[in-house]
Order: C-alpha cells, then sequence, then structure tokens
C-alpha cells in the first residue's frame, strides 16, 4: 500500500505502518512522535483531498 | 438561407460563450460529450463524427449536484440552499435524437403536478442549437422512436455542410435573438442541403408496450439477461436515463447533501433498510432497465424512454444489443 | 483459427447430448462480422449458433458467478486468460472443479469488437488495431486448466508487461499524480471495471454498501481515484491481467497501471508470483493466505 500511494503521487512519509504491541508503551510514543516530526517535514496535504462547497 | 461560415464557427461560439455557457460538442482526449465551450487547448470541435460518447443530459442534470449544505450546531441546525445554474445556456450542435431525449427528461421532472427545482434551474434558461442529421450510423435507430431527425423541433437548426460552414435556421423567437447575436459573421447565402442517407436499421415497436404489460414472468429474461454483466455503461451513457440517488457528504458538524446518477443496474439501487432486495438477481435489474425504457415510460407519459442514439450498443462490454432483444421481445409468444 | 469453430460445436454437442453438462457458456455472433457476443446454449439443436474466431474477447469467466448457487455443471470455452480466471473462481470457492468441463483454446491473441463497433459507429475516427491492447502482453495464450483444447499451442510473446509501470514509476511524484488525476477525472463510476473482473466476485462488493459507505458515490477525481485504489487493491495479487477491466473502460482509462503496479509489488515482497496459474495448494494468491514471515513492506 505504501509502495503503491507513492505510485500516486503521495509522499511515503504520510503513510507509515508498525506493529506495537498493547504493553510497547515507549515504543508507539517513540514511533508516534517520529511519525509526527515526518509529516511535518512534508507540510499539509495537497493531494487527494475532497473539494467540497 | 443564412450561414455560419466554416472559419467562423469559433468565432460564432466564442461570441455565444461571452453571454451564456455554450455547451458544445467536444473531443477531448478519449471521449467526446457536450462540453463547455471554453476555446480551450485540447479540446476539439467535432462536428465532423456522428455523435458524442456521453450524452447531452449532464448539461441539465449533472452526474453529481449539490443541493444544500449545512452546519450543526447543537440541536439546530443552520441549512443553506446551493443555487443552481443561473442566467442563460446554450446547446449547441445536438442531435434529433438527443434533443427528443431531452424532452423525455422533461416529462420526467417537469410534468405530472411535480416540477424539480434543480432541473428547472437548468432547464428554464436553455436555448437548443440543434443540428439536422444526414448520415445516420449503423447504430443509430431514431426514426423507429419517432425522432424527426431532419427536422428537430429546437431554436435554431443548423445543417452542416462541410466547408461551406453551416446552414443557419432560426425557429422560434430565442433563436432569432441567438442569430442576432451573430448578425456581424452569419452570411446570406443560396445553399443545397445535403442529401439525407436513409436509415438502415429498422425496428417497429407498435404494440411492444402492451405486450410488455404481459411478459414481466417470461421465461425469456433469463436469457436475454445471460450476456449482462451488470456494470452501469448503458445507464451512464444512455441519453434518458434519469434515476439518481441522494446522499450526503459529513465532515464533523457540517455537509452537504447532493445527489448523483444512479443506475438499475446496481444492486445497490433497490436495496432496502431491512435487507431485503426485490431486484437480488441480475436478471430483475437487466429486466427493470428494458421494461421502464419501452413499457413503464410508456404508460405513465405515452413517449418511449429509449430515441435509438444507438449508445449503448456501442458502447456495452459484452455486446448487449437493444436491437436485438426488441426484436426477440416481439417474437416471443406470451401465453394469454 | 478458422477450424475452432466445428471442432467447438462438435464438443459442445457432444457434451449436450450426451447429458455430461446442461449448459455451454461460449460466443455466438451478433449483428455484424466483427461482433462475437458471450452465449449461454442449453440444447443441443442450437450449437450451431456457437462460433470461436479473433473476435471472442470477451472472459466468459465472468458470468460464472451467475450460476454459484446452482448444482448444474456447466461447459466453458477458455482461452489461456480466461482459463486463468476460472482457476481464479476455482480458488476463491465461487465455482467447485468438478461444475466445469473446460474447453480450452489456444489462443494468437483476440481484436476487440467494441473498438470495431466504435469505429463503424461514426462516433470515432480512432482505427481498431488488428491486437487488442489487453493481448499485447500475454504470457499465457494456452489455457492452464482444461479438459479438452482446440487449436495448435501459441508461444507467447516478449514479457513486458511492467514497461509501462517503469515508465509512470520514473516520472517525478507530482507528476504522476498530475497524471492519474487527469486519467481518473473522465471516470464516470460505470463499475465495469469491477463487473468484467473475474477476481471481483465478492456476493456483496464493498462498493454497494451503504452501512458504512466506504467511498463517496460523487463523481470527481478523487472519489474516483479512491474507488480504484480499493478496488486494485482488493485484487491485488489475485489479477490474472486478463485486461477485461481496461477493455470493459468506456472512457479508456489505463486501469492495467493500477493493477501492474501491484502485480510487480507483488513479487517484489512475496517472491515472483503468477495469478490463477495452477491449483496446487501453495498456489493461493499471496495475500489470501497468512505466514509467519509475510513481509511487512507490502502494507
Amino acid at each position: 500500500m505504501k509502495s503503491f500511494l507513492q505510485y500516486l503521487g503521495i509522499e511515503p512519509e504520510r503513510y507509515q505502518l508498525a506493529w506495537i504491541s498493547g504493553s510497547e508503551g515507549q515504543k508507539f510514543a517513540d514511533i508516534m512522535t517520529h511519525v509526527v516530526a515526518e509529516v511535518k517535514k512534508v507540510g499539509p496535504n495537497r493531494k487527494l483531498r475532497e473539494e467540497h462547497e | 438561407m443564412k450561414v455560419l461560415p466554416a472559419d467562423k464557427i469559433r468565432e460564432a461560439l466564442n461570441i455565444l460563450a461571452g453571454e451564456a455557457e455554450v455547451y458544445a460538442p467536444l473531443v477531448r482526449g478519449d471521449v467526446s460529450g457536450y462540453i463547455k465551450w471554453t476555446d480551450g487547448p485540447g479540446d476539439e470541435l467535432a462536428l465532423d463524427i456522428l455523435n458524442t460518447y456521453m450524452p447531452p443530459k449532464h448539461i441539465v442534470m449533472p452526474q453529481t449536484e449539490n443541493m444544500y449544505k449545512f452546519i450543526a450546531t447543537g440541536k439546530d441546525a443552520q441549512v443553506t440552499e446551493i443555487v443552481t445554474a443561473e442566467g442563460p445556456r446554450i446547446i449547441f450542435g445536438i442531435r434529433g435524437c438527443d434533443l427528443q431525449a431531452l424532452h423525455a427528461l422533461d416529462l420526467a421532472f417537469l410534468t405530472r403536478g411535480y416540477e424539480d427545482e434543480f432541473y428547472k434551474a437548468r432547464r428554464q434558461d436553455l436555448a437548443v442549437i440543434a443540428r439536422a442529421c444526414y448520415q445516420p450510423g449503423p447504430a443509430c435507430f431514431c426514426e423507429s422512436m419517432g425522432v424527426d431527425r431532419l427536422n428537430p423541433e429546437a431554436d435554431v437548426v443548423i445543417h452542416v455542410l462541410g466547408e461551406q460552414g453551416l446552414a443557419w435556421e432560426p425557429k422560434t423567437p430565442k433563436g432569432k435573438d441567438i442569430t442576432a447575436k451573430l448578425q456581424g459573421i452569419l452570411v446570406d447565402k443560396e445553399v443545397a442541403l445535403p442529401q439525407a442517407a436513409d436509415m438502415k436499421v429498422k425496428v417497429d415497436i407498435t404494440g411492444l408496450s402492451e405486450k410488455l404489460a404481459g411478459m414481466f414472468e417470461h421465461p425469456v429474461w433469463d436469457e436475454l439477461s445471460s450476456r449482462c454483466m451488470n456494470c452501469g455503461v448503458c445507464t451512464y451513457v444512455c441519453p434518458t436515463c434519469y434515476c439518481f440517488d441522494i446522499q450526503v457528504h459529513n465532515r464533523g458538524e457540517a455537509g452537504n447533501r447532493f445527489r448523483c446518477w444512479d443506475s438499475c443496474m446496481y444492486k445497490e439501487y433497490t436495496q432496502m433498510a431491512g435487507g431485503h432486495n426485490p431486484r437480488e438477481f441480475k436478471k430483475e435489474r437487466f429486466r427493470q432497465r428494458f421494461l421502464h425504457k419501452l413499457q413503464y415510460f410508456n404508460e405513465r407519459y405515452g413517449a418511449n424512454l429509449c430515441i435509438g442514439c444507438g449508445r449503448c450498443i456501442i458502447m456495452c462490454p459484452n455486446e448487449v444489443n437493444i436491437l436485438e432483444i426488441i426484436n426477440k421481445l416481439k417474437e416471443v409468444q406470451v401465453d394469454a | 483459427m478458422s477450424d475452432y469453430t466445428a471442432k467447438a460445436r462438435e464438443i459442445a454437442k457432444k457434451l449436450l447430448q450426451d447429458g455430461t453438462v446442461a449448459m455451454v457458456l461460449g460466443w455466438e455472433k451478433g449483428d455484424e462480422p466483427f461482433v462475437s457476443a458471450p452465449a449461454v446454449i442449453r440444447d443441443a439443436a442450437d450449437v450451431d449458433r456457437l462460433v470461436v474466431d479473433e473476435y471472442c474477447i470477451h472472459d466468459l469467466a465472468t458470468l460464472l458467478p451467475d450460476y454459484r448457487d446452482r448444482s448444474e455443471k456447466i461447459a466453458i470455452f477458455a482461452k489461456g486468460c480466461d482459463s486463468r480466471g476460472i482457476v481464479r473462481l476455482i480458488q476463491d470457492r465461487v465455482m467447485p472443479r468438478d461444475r466445469l468441463y473446460i474447453i480450452g483454446i489456444n489462443c494468437p491473441g483476440m481484436k476487440d469488437p467494441n473498438e470495431f463497433i466504435r469505429a463503424a459507429s461514426g462516433l470515432s475516427k480512432a482505427k481498431p488495431a488488428d491486437k487488442a491492447v489487453k493481448c499485447l502482453y500475454c504470457q499465457y495464450p494456452n489455457p492452464v486448466l482444461y479438459d479438452e483444447v482446440i487449436g495448435e499451442i501459441q508461444q507467447p510473446g516478449e514479457d513486458k508487461r511492467f514497461a509501462e509501470v517503469d515508465k509512470i514509476e520514473s516520472m517525478s511524484a507530482d507528476e504522476r499524480y498530475e497524471f492519474f488525476i487527469k486519467e481518473f477525472s473522465r471516470c464516470i463510476r460505470c463499475y465495469a471495471c469491477r463487473n468484467a473482473c473475474v477476481a471481483c466476485n465478492c456476493r456483496t462488493c464493498i462498493f454497494d454498501e451503504t452501512k458504512p459507505q466506504w467511498v463517496g458515490r460523487s463523481t470527481d477525481p478523487v472519489n474516483n481515484i479512491l474507488y480504484q485504489i480499493v478496488r486494485s487493491m482488493h485484487v491485488a495479487g489475485r489479477c490474472v491481467e486478463c485486461g477485461e477491466c481496461e477493455r470493459a473502460c468506456p472512457v479508456g482509462i489505463p486501469l492495467m497501471l493500477f493493477n501492474r503496479k501491484l502485480i510487480k509489488d507483488v513479487d517484489k515482497f512475496f517472491g515472483p508470483y503468477q495469478a490463477g496459474i495452477s491449483l496446487e495448494d501453495d498456489a493461493v494468491p499471496p495475500l489470501s493466505r497468512y505466514r509467519v514471515d509475510d513481509p511487512d513492506e507490502f502494507m
């Protein structure tokens, strides 16, 4: 899916996947911090957005 | 007769587009349709093809049309109507078949005591510049469906003369107004109108509607529908199929309600809230399409809902052919 | 292919006469020489309607799910691509193998009747091709599964099926996005690609679901492309590359660019895999089974 979204022109930073067990609180926090930092770097998404009045 | 010289057609469309939205038959890449004229790059005015793949119905009923928007605040909601098309609009170059389709849509949306306001807003100021059709194609059978292809009932009728341009014949006061705007470029000239070629395909549907009334449970529908794969191509390329669904688009407290084309070919179309579906299988859905075209609409409005443009025959991926179907329906025996 | 029809009629007649099958799924001629169309024959007296010629492009396996809840035995004509579709349906438990009598057709490549109909219709100035687009990259011209087979063994052409995907991949991200949005802006959401697809055999399709509604029904480039993303992910690893979706598309969207990209990714992450070429247990599509060492990267 990640590779496919990239193919469609979506930045890979926006779609990330990790396996985190319910007991891995620290890992969850680290990964979320990382995801947010990465997405901030690429800025607001302008692609695949619905345009509605 | 007034003639619009070939090299002035673009200019004429630009003049008209200055005061109205003009829809003209354009080829854009792999598709053709009645597209809003902007004289833009990539669009090719297509007066030398028989017809466009996509019908002009979207001009009066867009595939997706916003109806109103809302914002919910606590128990209250603020609803804002979305105003649809305003001002004059012109369809340029449609043929008798598509024009008759428009008249069929008028019956469905504007008669019998109910006027659809969205349809009406798009329809009321619509002027029609129709084209007389001299060279029908191999899938055309409009005459059998009662279309007068040489004298379409329009505001202006044009006759394509090839290099000489278009013979221009205003028919109504609205048509005369449009003509007045082109005063500078129309010339008066004696021209010979083209010879009309015969329509090769003929099918007699006299009495078919009455016969179909007794054929709902006929086993022939199994055979007829076996080829169909139940996609919606035929309904979406059909200039008369007018079914729509009303949907809502929600984002948090705000949203908008819109309507969009729907197709009797889809299972979801008749899916009921309790889980029952009266048209569970493709035979029932297939039968619905043809009975609506050939029987129900006739019974209600006294007109055909098929106008013989042949688009469904041309576009069907599995070669379902409405002419073959009409002929088979005529052939089969019905037990009294 | 001149002798295919006679042979096809002979086989169908025998099968219907001796009661081996109750119906035959084949093709018959339409009202133009370049139209062959799917046909269902139930009576041995009607077998002369059958034809097998270069216009028999339709994948008849697409029609098999219509008969899934019945019990009669069905004879079906199958070209190489169609036979992979049949394997698909057997693997997906839509149709048991023993309800089918497969009459294979070694296929030299087909012409697309729709191209000819459109060219003749006067609606298009395009010339029909000698070989349909869907046949250009064919790697399996001969059926992979059959009870008997018609015609000479055909040689597959050079394997260039990923050439166009590679071309898209070489573009920049923004160029790719613009390209796909432009292509999908003309989608009319007729769902012909879904209905023509042999891997799309769910009883209730996600796009027919209303609670919840997974993809918006408004026709705009974004919802259109989201529809196709979901659809192609659903058939990822199960697409048999018959090209019917692209052929059925009335507005000419290059849908195989999606399918082949996903095939390429499946090959990359799970090892080379060809869908629908074998009924063996280990030939189950990679995304239809679970293994502890399945790679995360496909997600």
